[in-house]
């Protein structure tokens, strides 16, 4: 796994669906979270890790402009987290999403409303996201 | 190396403090102005808003494409030159590439955002966002 100065290192499945590779997540953010709240956003950040590594399906292009190349890995956790070691399970009807730039730097994680007819999918994917880069 | 997972395990959560962080990986701010559980919900290219899971108010949002709206706004003359900008300055920015309609398709009051962000008095630091 490599390092880069002021990011955290997370190892997730490749877009391509094949073998692992590195994303990164600013420290800067990550401490914004801890010092300013809110509290959920920053414990929610421990579910990152299981979701680039066993996403439900993985989207690539953002509809936003420089965002072409941008990735959206959506999965469902096994639990929420509202504390270090407090967990609940996941809200119902959700979905975990983290999103990645081209240079795989992660910029948002959140839940939001799953795709009643597509499981593990999220809402309105099919005008949000270019195309699927692979699903499960 | 420390993970993040390492990291976050080992900290207790702050008081919360209603504060706009620029993501610069993302273009976007994101401002919480209520601290509670909330999930995403998109409304357009530039907005996305959290709401609470137990009551679907509205909790925040991510503006995105910043510089994409200043650029815009700079071309109307306003022009930001202090060191600090209130979100709402860029909240209305935003504005001018949003409709009624849109929000209203979404049940989304953007009266209310725009009410609950000014009076958060949130200013984002302006070197962050053109560094």
């Amino acid at each position: 796994m490599s390092s880069k100065s002021g990011f955290f290192t997370e190892q997730g499945l490749d877009p391509s669906g094949r073998g692992a590779r590195d994303f990164y997540i600013s420290q800067s953010r990550i401490r914004h979270f801890l010092r300013y709240g809110p509290a959920h956003k920053f414990f929610e950040s421990l579910s990152i890790p299981y979701v680039l590594q066993n996403p439900s399906v993985i989207f690539s292009g953002l509809e936003r402009e420089n965002f072409q190349n941008g990735l959206c890995y959506a999965g469902l956790p096994p639990v929420q987290y509202l504390d270090a070691d407090v967990t609940a399970p996941p809200p119902r009807g959700m979905i975990f999403a983290v999103f990645a730039n081209a240079d795989f730097h992660i910029f948002e994680w959140r839940w939001e409303k799953a795709d009643s007819n597509n499981y593990g999918y999220p809402m309105d994917a099919q005008t949000r996201f270019t195309q699927i880069q692979w699903s499960r | 190396m420390e993970s993040l997972t390492d990291f976050v395990r080992s900290k207790k959560a702050k008081k919360f403090e209603p504060k706009p962080y620029y993501s610069q990986n993302g273009d976007a701010l994101i401002f919480y102005f209520k601290d509670e559980p909330s999930y995403a919900e998109r409304v357009d290219d530039f907005l996305t808003v959290y709401k609470a899971t137990q009551s679907d108010e509205i909790v925040g949002c991510e503006l995105k494409g910043v510089r994409h709206i200043l650029q815009r706004m700079g071309n109307f003359g306003v022009l930001i030159q202090s060191s600090a900008v209130d979100m709402s300055l860029l909240f209305w920015g935003y504005l001018g590439y949003s409709t009624l309609s849109q929000h209203e398709s979404r049940g989304i009051r953007i009266n209310e955002l725009g009410q609950a962000i000014a009076g958060s008095r949130a200013r984002v630091d302006t070197a962050e966002l053109v560094a």
